[in-house]
C-alpha cells in the first residue's frame, strides 16, 4: 500500500515514460493544445467534474466543456 | 423526480416528523453518518426504522425490523408490498385518483407480486414483507430514504420508480414529513447535478435539448453549446473504446480506481490521445496523465458553496492558501480557457455564483450574503424574499392537481451477472465509515479502523463449504479478472452473499471483479452484484 499520498505542489506533464515538473505556462499550454487537437480534429472532448468541489467549480467546468469545447460531455461522479 | 433531481424532504422532517423511516439499499450508518444523526434522533423520539439491505448492515443494527433481500430484487420486494397496501385498503385511494396517472396499469402489474411469490424470489419471509407494506401504509409520514443499493444496478431508474410508486400509491410526498429522499454521497455529488455538469442538463436542471433555454445561455456566453445531450460518464468510455473519444479532463476524479470492470477502464484511458488531471493528489489516474494540474482543498482552501442531499446550498469558506504552487480550481478551468480563446469571465467565486445566480431560476435569491444569513438555503429559492422550500411538491395537494405525478409500472430484471456453478457466490460491495472512495483522501493514514478494509467478508457457513478460515486467505474470480485478499468471518451476511470494500485499491482491486452493465438512462453501473467464486491460497 502506498503509504500516504503528499500533495501535488507543481504542475506535471509527460515527458515519454515520466511526469516531470513543469511551469504553469507549459502545463496550460500542454493542457489546452490537447483539447485544440482533438477539436480540431473532429473527435470528441469528454470532461469529469468533481462531486468534492464547490458549486462553483462545478458551474465552470461545464461552462468550459460547453463553450470552449463544444461539447455536453460532461458528467460528475453522482452516478457512482 | 417529478423533474428535477433532488430529494423531496429536509433533514429537520426526518428528524421531528417523521413516524417511520425507511432506508432501502442505503446503510446511513456507514455513508452518511450526519443524515444518520437525524434518524438516530427520530428513532430515539419514537419513530420506527426499517431497514432493507442484504447484510444485517450497521444500519439494520438500529432498526425495528430488517428485510434481508436478495440482491436485486428490489423491484420483487416494492411491487409486493404496494400490492399487499392495495389489498390490505391502505392505498390512498383520495390522492391517487386527484394527483396521480397510470394507477390503473401499476395495480395491474404489481397483482402477480403475492408475498409468496416475493418471498421466493428475495428471500424475505413474506411476513417481514407484509410489516413493512402495513407500516408504510398506515404511516402518518413516512420517509422512504435510499442510496446505491438501489442505483447501482443495470436497472437503477426502474428501481427508482418502483420506490417513488409507493410513496404516490400512499401519499406519502409533497406533505411535511412525507417525502423521498435518495441520499447523496460525498459533500456535493448534489451540486454537480445541480450546476449542470451532467449532460443533459444545463445548471438548474434546464434541458440543453430546449432550444429557449439554450439560447438564453448562448446569449449570455456567446457560445453556440450543441443542441443535443452529450455522453454520460460510462457513454464517454464507450466513445473512447470506438476511437471517437480522444481527449479527457479528469477533476478530482480517479477513474483509473472507481469505475466497475477496472482493466478495461484502465486500457481505455491508458488508449487516450490526451488526458489532463486536476487534482490535490497524484493519483492512480495522474499517472496515466499527459498533464497533472495541482489544484486547491474545497473544504480549506477555496471559496465557494455545496449543497447538501436536503437541496441545502452552504457556504464553504478559504481558511489557508493551497501548498507551493497549486491554485485555485476555477483559475486553472478559466486559464485553460482562456488559451483556448474563450474568457469565461471573473474566476472569483462569488462573481461566479451571481452569473449562475442569473441563469439558474431556483438559485436566484441565493446571493452570498442571504447564505451566510440563514445558514443556508434550500433550492428552489426564486427570489431575494423566498426563505427556498424545506419539502418539494406541495402542489400534488392541491385542490386542482395541474400536473399530475404518474406511476411508472416496472418489471424485475435480475442481476446481468448471473450466478452459475461456476461463479456460484454473490458479491456486493459497499462503505465503511472511516473510509472515502479510492481512498486517495483516506488510505493514506494508519488507523486500526481500516483493519481488514481489503479483506472478502463470508458467512462462516460459506467459508466452512468452500474450505476457507476465518482469517485464511482467497483468491476471488469473477467473470473479468481475479484478485487474492484475506477472508474475514461476517455473521451479517446470508449464506451466498459475499462483501467487500472498495476504499484500498492500492492493496486489492475490488473493481478488477465488479461488471460494468450499466443502466441505459442513468448510465450508472451495476457495482453491487457481481458474481464469483473463491478459492483458497
Amino acid at each position: 500500500m502506498r503509504n500516504g499520498y503528499t500533495r501535488l505542489t507543481h504542475p506535471l506533464v509527460r515527458d515519454g515514460e515520466e511526469l516531470r515538473r513543469a511551469d504553469w505556462d507549459e502545463a496550460l499550454d500542454r493542457a489546452a493544445s490537447g483539447f485544440r487537437r482533438a477539436i480540431d480534429g473532429g473527435r470528441l472532448t469528454g470532461l469529469f467534474s468533481c462531486s468534492k468541489a464547490t458549486n462553483e467549480l462545478n458551474f465552470a467546468a461545464q461552462k468550459l466543456s460547453r463553450v470552449a469545447f463544444s461539447s455536453n460531455n460532461v458528467d460528475s461522479c453522482n452516478r457512482t | 423526480m417529478f423533474g428535477a433531481g433532488g430529494g423531496t424532504s429536509s433533514y429537520e422532517e426526518v428528524r421531528e416528523v417523521a413516524d417511520l423511516i425507511v432506508l432501502w439499499g442505503s446503510n446511513a450508518r456507514d455513508a452518511h453518518p450526519i443524515f444518520f444523526h437525524h434518524v438516530l434522533k427520530a428513532v430515539n423520539r419514537g419513530a420506527k426504522l426499517i431497514v432493507v439491505d442484504p447484510r444485517r448492515s450497521p444500519s439494520a443494527q438500529w432498526a425495528d425490523l430488517w428485510l434481508g433481500i436478495d440482491v436485486g430484487t428490489d423491484i420483487p420486494l416494492a411491487n409486493a408490498v404496494g400490492r399487499e397496501i392495495i389489498h390490505a385498503g391502505l392505498a390512498n385511494t383520495e390522492f391517487i385518483e386527484r394527483a396521480t396517472t397510470g394507477f390503473e396499469a401499476y395495480r395491474e402489474s404489481v397483482e402477480p407480486w403475492t408475498l409468496e411469490e416475493a418471498e421466493r424470489v428475495t428471500g424475505i419471509p413474506g411476513d417481514a414483507i407484509r410489516e413493512l407494506a402495513h407500516a408504510y401504509g398506515a404511516a402518518q409520514h413516512a420517509q422512504l430514504c435510499w442510496t446505491l443499493g438501489i442505483t447501482e444496478h443495470h436497472n437503477a431508474v426502474d428501481n427508482v420508480f418502483a420506490l417513488i410508486d409507493l410513496a404516490l400509491l400512499t401519499g406519502h410526498v409533497g406533505r411535511r414529513g412525507s417525502g423521498l429522499s435518495p441520499l447523496r454521497g460525498q459533500n456535493n455529488v448534489q451540486g454537480g447535478g445541480d450546476m449542470g455538469a451532467i449532460p443533459n442538463k444545463l445548471p438548474g436542471f434546464q434541458d440543453v435539448e430546449d432550444d429557449a433555454l439554450r439560447a438564453r445561455f448562448d446569449r449570455a456566453w456567446g457560445s453556440k453549446i450543441p443542441p443535443r445531450s452529450g455522453l454520460h460518464l460510462s457513454g464517454m468510455f464507450d466513445a473512447m473504446e470506438r476511437g471517437e473519444l480522444t481527449a479527457l479532463y479528469v477533476i478530482g476524479e480517479n477513474p483509473a480506481q472507481s469505475e466497475a470492470d477496472q482493466h478495461r477502464a484502465l486500457t481505455l484511458l491508458r488508449g487516450l490521445d490526451h488526458l489532463v488531471v486536476q487534482d490535490i493528489f497524484r493519483t492512480a489516474t495522474a499517472e496515466l496523465a499527459d498533464v497533472v494540474l495541482p489544484a486547491s482543498a474545497t473544504w480549506c482552501e477555496a471559496e465557494g458553496t455545496v449543497t447538501s442531499s436536503e437541496r441545502r446550498v452552504q457556504r464553504v469558506r478559504k481558511a489557508v492558501d493551497p501548498p507551493g504552487e497549486a491554485r485555485d480550481d476555477i483559475e486553472i478551468v478559466h486559464e485553460l480557457g482562456r488559451r483556448l480563446g474563450h474568457d469565461l469571465g471573473s474566476p472569483r467565486a462569488e462573481d461566479v455564483w451571481n452569473e449562475l445566480r442569473s441563469l439558474s431560476p431556483m438559485h436566484a435569491g441565493m446571493s452570498y450574503a442571504r447564505l451566510e444569513e440563514l445558514g443556508g438555503i434550500p433550492w428552489p429559492c426564486w427570489d431575494e424574499s423566498h426563505a427556498g422550500e424545506q419539502f418539494l411538491h406541495a402542489r400534488l395537494w392541491d385542490a386542482e392537481v395541474e400536473q399530475r405525478a404518474p406511476f411508472n409500472a416496472v418489471e424485475h430484471d435480475p442481476p446481468v451477472d448471473t450466478l452459475d456453478d461456476e461463479f456460484p457466490l454473490r458479491l456486493t460491495t459497499g462503505r465503511r465509515l472511516e473510509s472515502f472512495n479510492t481512498g486517495v483522501q483516506t488510505g493514506g493514514y494508519s488507523s486500526p479502523l481500516h483493519r481488514d478494509g481489503s479483506a472478502l467478508r463470508l458467512a462462516p457457513e460459506d467459508g466452512a463449504r468452500y474450505g476457507i478460515a476465518d482469517g485464511g486467505r482467497a483468491r476471488i474470480v469473477s467473470r473479468r479478472g481475479a484478485v487474492e485478499t484475506g477472508v474475514v468471518y461476517d455473521t451479517t451476511l446470508r449464506p451466498g452473499l459475499a462483501f467487500m470494500n472498495l476504499h484500498f485499491p492500492d492493496e486489492v482491486e475490488t473493481n478488477i471483479l465488479t461488471i460494468d452493465a450499466t443502466d441505459p438512462q442513468s448510465g450508472t453501473a451495476e457495482f453491487k452484484a457481481t458474481a464469483i467464486r473463491v478459492e483458497r491460497i
